[in-house]
């Protein structure tokens, strides 16, 4: 059950219309509070409230220079040093305990460009299963259970373990990207716009693992095309730029987001991408 | 297996040049009177110095790229050291191995006081090296390792090398062929003996410090000083060409 | 990881200080005119270190200017023929050169400059200008790389301004070192450095003899050569000057080097 409820907050007209959905604990996966991010003493991006679910997939948009990437890589500790951030990111639903220095462990990222390390697959799909408590004797499977997920099994030969990971073509890079995400058994995985460098048909098929993957786990989804959105998530955020600063300015779940988008940039948005009224 | 000889003739018409030239060295069974000692002493010490060198120049230009986190005023203490210890000249790192290791640590002129101020020397050269390297490799993979919680030893240790593994072994050739060359720091911590070494303590005479003896102060040394000159230019030469040719033959792209 | 680091540095600023440390008898037993003096006679107590320092400066300021000038006309005629051939094959053979060990080059000088200069010049051979062409042929290969790498960074930006108005060598250089103040004084910095502490060559060169150059074509003898020379057979206070001489030299190169630590420092 999802409690709506539309909040106004009173301090700033921009946040108007953020609908606070997953009130209740049992729903509520990650919860963000007061997020402030810094660079020099000029706040760069400011989010007040915001809750996300326990699977789905969130699709965050917005124009270039509002925050999204910098929001992702804030969740998971991964800015650059000149950044500094404030605030609460409360992912206790996923995890009891919430010790700091296993928070990477809890997201898995996907980048833009596709980024594997130059060794063999193999050696690749063993970087997080290190991490992991797991016997050796099961890596193997493991391995082979992960990229039937993603669907790469069928296109690799019997040698798979020996072939280097750079020689794959981009699509299949990026899948065995997201393969390495799931052996990480991370609750959380954040995709920073991964199909921009691909074609249309790998775009195809890792839409459909996103799909796949939203039944199970949360997924956010820094994207540029809203067709990709409407397509694949079930919740909307809206980034936009208010005053030289990053800020959330609407989420609501994908229907009304792309039926009846609340706030004007959202329109504004929407109107530019696709041109109708 | 004559296949492989024939893809790869240049390596074997290079190790062919080497050994022969070991050979005119040296005299079957006599090992008193022949330049085996000189030649012996000189490839423990460098190969020695370069190795043990290798690895604290690895940490450090781990650290002066970035991969391991350090505070800022220690970061900026340890570029400034290796910037130091780059420019000072090797004669006076020869005087501080003179000083240090011959007479206050009391090693006496040996291959182990030799071989210390020749990491001396070497280190900001590796460092320098190294940094190159690991520098595009840390912009490239760094984010990425980090979002697999990869610590910093793990990546300089696990994953770099098994991309790297040719440049790697190309800077510590550089530095190799670096220690074979000068002779201004090693001339007053090695000794002047040509005998055959037996043991780290013993004193030698480095092959540099050789060609200088002989065309300085030894009367009519000079054709000796001449042809030894000459095939320790071939074998840099080799040296240089070695890696280059290896990484061709054997990365099979 | 930060104790290895911090033991590390510490060990290297021991080590730099050693020699000064060892030679605090020097400083304190000998007045200082007896050191700043132009008489370096170690059996009778003269140790005057400004012969053997200004025959070294000498020879620096003879060779900086030249194998810098020679260096940066190199590496401008292997930037503009960057499409040809002839770029790779020059830059290896620079390589290669860089790396050949000084006492070779030495060799090579004694065997082919010195008769030169002795037929064209007269005199010994032995003397300051083929100590100076040694050198300059010793460090003009490190020169050209080094001004070679840092141009073609420069021409980054400015390729498109230097072609459009066709702009002269002259003119180049004048927006080379406007441009990159930092790296043209770093170099410099560095081949004064190299300059100052190359032994071998000068030690086979210059003919050793215990005088300030008054012409090109006498013989001197630099810190370094003298250092060198005498350390074998010193003993007693002529070992602890030659200390002396060291840490003076390791105070001069220090200064130039810290000149630049501003690049260094991450604020």
């Amino acid at each position: 059950m999802i409690a709506q409820s539309l909040i106004t907050n009173n301090q700033a007209a921009n946040n108007a219309h953020i609908q606070l959905l997953f009130n209740e604990p049992e729903c509520c996966g990650m919860s963000i509070k007061d997020l402030s991010i810094h660079a020099k003493k000029k706040t760069i991006l400011t989010v007040d409230e915001l809750r996300f679910p326990k699977t789905g997939v969130v699709a965050i948009m917005g124009p270039s220079g509002s925050g999204k990437s910098t929001f992702l890589k804030a969740m998971s500790e991964l800015m650059d040093e000149n950044l500094t951030h404030k605030g609460d990111i409360d992912i206790t639903c996923f995890d009891a305990t919430n010790e700091p220095t296993s928070i990477c462990s809890h997201f898995a990222m996907v980048w833009q460009k596709p980024t594997v390390f130059p060794c063999s697959i193999y050696d690749n799909l063993k970087v997080p299963l290190r991490k992991r408590k797991v016997a050796r004797k099961e890596w193997r499977t493991l391995m082979v259970q992960a990229l039937n997920d993603v669907g790469l099994m069928g296109e690799l030969d019997e040698k798979w373990d020996k072939q280097r990971a750079q020689r794959l073509s981009g699509g299949q890079q990026q899948r065995l990207s997201i393969a390495m995400g799931l052996l990480k058994d991370s609750n959380i995985f954040l995709f920073d716009e991964p199909t921009s460098a691909l074609d249309p048909i790998s775009t195809d098929k890792i839409e459909n693992i996103i799909k796949k993957l939203g039944k199970e786990k949360l997924v956010l989804l820094v994207t540029h095309s809203l067709g990709q959105a409407r397509r694949v998530s079930d919740y909307s955020a809206m980034f936009h730029n208010h005053k030289d600063q990053g800020a959330l300015c609407e989420f609501s779940s994908s229907e009304s987001f792309f039926k009846s988008p609340a706030s004007s940039q959202s329109r504004e948005f929407i109107m530019k991408e696709t041109g109708i009224q | 297996m004559f296949k492989i000889i024939r893809k790869r003739w240049v390596l074997w018409l290079y190790m062919l040049l080497t050994v022969s030239i070991i050979a005119t060295f040296v005299k079957p069974l006599q090992f008193e009177h022949t330049t085996a000692g000189i030649i012996v002493g000189t490839i423990i010490t460098t190969v020695g110095a370069v190795l043990v060198a290798a690895l604290p120049a690895y940490l450090v230009a781990g650290v002066m790229v970035g991969i391991i986190r350090l505070p800022n005023w220690l970061q900026s203490l340890t570029a400034v050291s290796v910037y130091i210890l780059a420019g000072m000249p090797s004669i006076i790192l020869g005087i501080i191995g003179f000083l240090l290791f011959v007479n206050a640590l009391g090693f006496g002129w040996s291959i182990l006081s030799a071989m210390l101020t020749l990491i001396l020397l070497l280190y900001p050269t590796l460092v320098t090296a190294f940094s190159q390297i690991l520098r595009p490799f840390n912009e490239r993979y760094g984010m990425a390792a980090k979002s697999f919680d990869v610590g910093p030893l793990e990546f300089l240790f696990r994953l770099s090398p098994s991309y790297q593994k040719g440049k790697i072994i190309d800077s510590l050739i550089l530095g190799w062929a670096t220690s074979l060359g000068d002779t201004a720091a090693v001339m007053l911590t090695c000794g002047a003996l040509t005998a055959f070494p037996e043991s780290i303590m013993d004193s030698i005479r480095l092959i540099n410090f050789h060609i200088f003896l002989l065309a300085m102060d030894i009367p009519g040394g000079m054709p000796e000083a001449r042809s030894l000159s000459l095939l320790l230019i071939i074998f840099l030469l080799f040296l240089f060409a070695v890696p280059r040719l290896v990484h061709h033959y054997l990365s099979e792209d | 990881m930060k104790f290895i680091v911090l033991l590390l540095v510490l060990i290297l600023v021991f080590m730099l200080a050693y020699p000064l440390v060892s030679s605090i008898d020097f400083f304190m037993e000998i007045p200082l005119s007896n050191w700043v003096s132009l008489d370096w006679y170690p059996d009778e107590e003269y140790y005057g270190m400004l012969v053997p320092l200004t025959g070294s400066l000498l020879l620096v300021l003879v060779t900086l200017p030249l194998a810098l000038l020679l260096g940066w006309v190199l590496s401008l005629q292997l930037v503009d023929n960057r499409k040809s051939w002839l770029n790779p094959a020059t830059v290896a053979i620079l390589e290669v050169w860089i790396s050949m060990p000084s006492v070779i080059i030495g060799v090579w000088a004694i065997i082919e400059i010195i008769p030169m200069v002795r037929e064209t010049f007269g005199g010994n051979g032995y003397s300051l200008l083929a100590s100076a062409i040694g050198l300059t042929i010793f460090i003009t290969p490190t020169c050209t790389l080094l001004f070679y790498r840092s141009y073609l960074t420069h021409l980054d930006q400015y390729q498109g301004l230097e072609n459009s108005f066709q702009m002269s060598t002259l003119s180049r250089s004048e927006l080379f070192i406007k441009s990159q103040p930092t790296a043209v004084i770093g170099t410099i910095n560095y081949i004064f450095c190299r300059l100052f502490g190359e032994t071998m060559v000068v030690l086979m060169l210059s003919g050793n003899s215990l005088q300030v150059p008054g012409d090109f074509l006498d013989s001197f003898r630099t810190l370094t050569a003298n250092i060198a020379l005498e350390m074998s057979y010193a003993g007693g206070m002529h070992e602890t000057a030659l200390f002396a001489m060291a840490s003076i030299a390791i105070a001069i190169i220090l200064i130039v080097l810290l000149a630049q630590y501003k690049r260094l420092i991450n604020v």
